[in-house]
């Protein structure tokens, strides 16, 4: 009775899901960026991730993906790598390639938000961006390779 | 879905409906179509974005060119219909106060009626007494209002509904 009991309640326990990991990898085209942003939408809408989260991470990874091939120097034979993960109440990104080592975390540059029209510059728009629509941002320089983790709760 | 652009006019007024996403690998697509329309010596503009999924800052930079380009040569540039995502985007970077930014096209042409489009099929379907039907959403719901859906269905919950189910028919079988 106790294991029928024991064996009925643990069966209906709830099961944590498994964080799911979709892995890219992009060589320096624009339109791959673009790729990787419509593969993101079909793996979030498959993980049941709400829709803010998801727009804000393909926002986060166009401004870092578009960073990295800019101005990384980022090598055709040695291609970025893009992880996404879809955690429970979390979304996140590891992107990592050997591009020039360059902590975007630690930038002193803070864009212009309040000139008008014609005084506005748009530099330094796209961090600041990760910056305030991503929960978690970081950077390690590891094994040669740039790391940068995003990740957005929901 | 990459970008598409629909272009028409109101009037004087050149309407860019845009869909899709507006960020580094589109946003080049949609300068060169504003590029082709002000070297016409076309100046006033509204652009549409109640189909754009999210703009990036090379999205930005664009809209911010085409501003600065039509405010220097006494054109104008409304835009309208910014999803929540896009006007997110917009109030962080400061843009909201940039430009003049209206809920949907109709607001943006001045109120004035729009000969085409879905404000047409509007107002149509109100004089048809339809008004009260529900309309077909302009743009795709959000993921989360399947989930949402679900959960008023009862179809989330599936695991607890078998567990009671099992109690039930375990008492039901004493």
């Amino acid at each position: 009775m106790w294991q029928w009991l024991k064996r009925l309640f643990g069966g209906a326990r709830a099961v944590e899901p498994e964080p799911q990991v979709w892995n890219f990898r992009i060589k320096g085209g624009r339109a791959e960026i673009g790729a990787v942003n419509d593969a993101l939408e079909r793996a979030a809408m498959a993980g049941e991730v709400p829709e803010p989260a998801m727009r804000a991470m393909q926002v986060a990874l166009d401004e870092l993906l578009t960073n990295a091939i800019m101005h990384g120097d980022v090598s055709l034979n040695d291609p970025m790598q893009v992880d996404l993960i879809v955690a429970k109440g979390a979304l996140r990104a590891v992107v990592s390639h050997a591009g020039t080592p360059f902590d975007p975390t630690k930038t002193e540059h803070r864009p212009d938000l309040e000139g008008n029209l014609e005084d506005r510059e748009i530099g330094g728009l796209g961090l600041h961006l990760v910056r305030e629509m991503m929960d978690e941002f970081s950077y390690e320089f590891a094994n040669g390779r740039n790391v940068l983790r995003v990740g957005k709760r929901f | 879905m990459a970008l598409d652009i629909a272009s028409e006019t109101h009037g004087e007024t050149r309407v860019l409906r845009l869909s899709g996403r507006l960020d580094t690998e589109t946003s080049a697509d949609f300068e060169l179509a504003a590029h082709d329309l002000t070297a016409a010596g076309e100046k006033r503009f509204v652009v549409d974005l109640s189909g754009i999924s999210y703009v990036s800052s090379a999205g930005l930079r664009v809209l911010l060119s085409l501003g600065k380009q039509l405010s220097g040569n006494g054109g104008t540039l409304g835009l309208c219909g910014l999803s929540e995502s896009v006007r997110q985007v917009f109030d962080l970077s400061g843009f909201s106060r940039l430009f003049n930014i209206s809920a949907d096209l109709s607001a943006a042409l001045g109120g004035a009626p729009v000969s085409s489009g879905p404000a047409l099929g509007q107002a149509a379907a109100s004089l048809l007494g339809a008004a009260d039907k529900p309309s077909a959403p302009a743009a795709a719901p959000p993921p989360a209002v399947g989930r949402q859906a679900a959960d008023l269905l009862g179809a989330k919950p599936a695991a607890k509904a078998g567990f009671f189910a099992r109690i039930l028919a375990w008492l039901k079988g004493q």
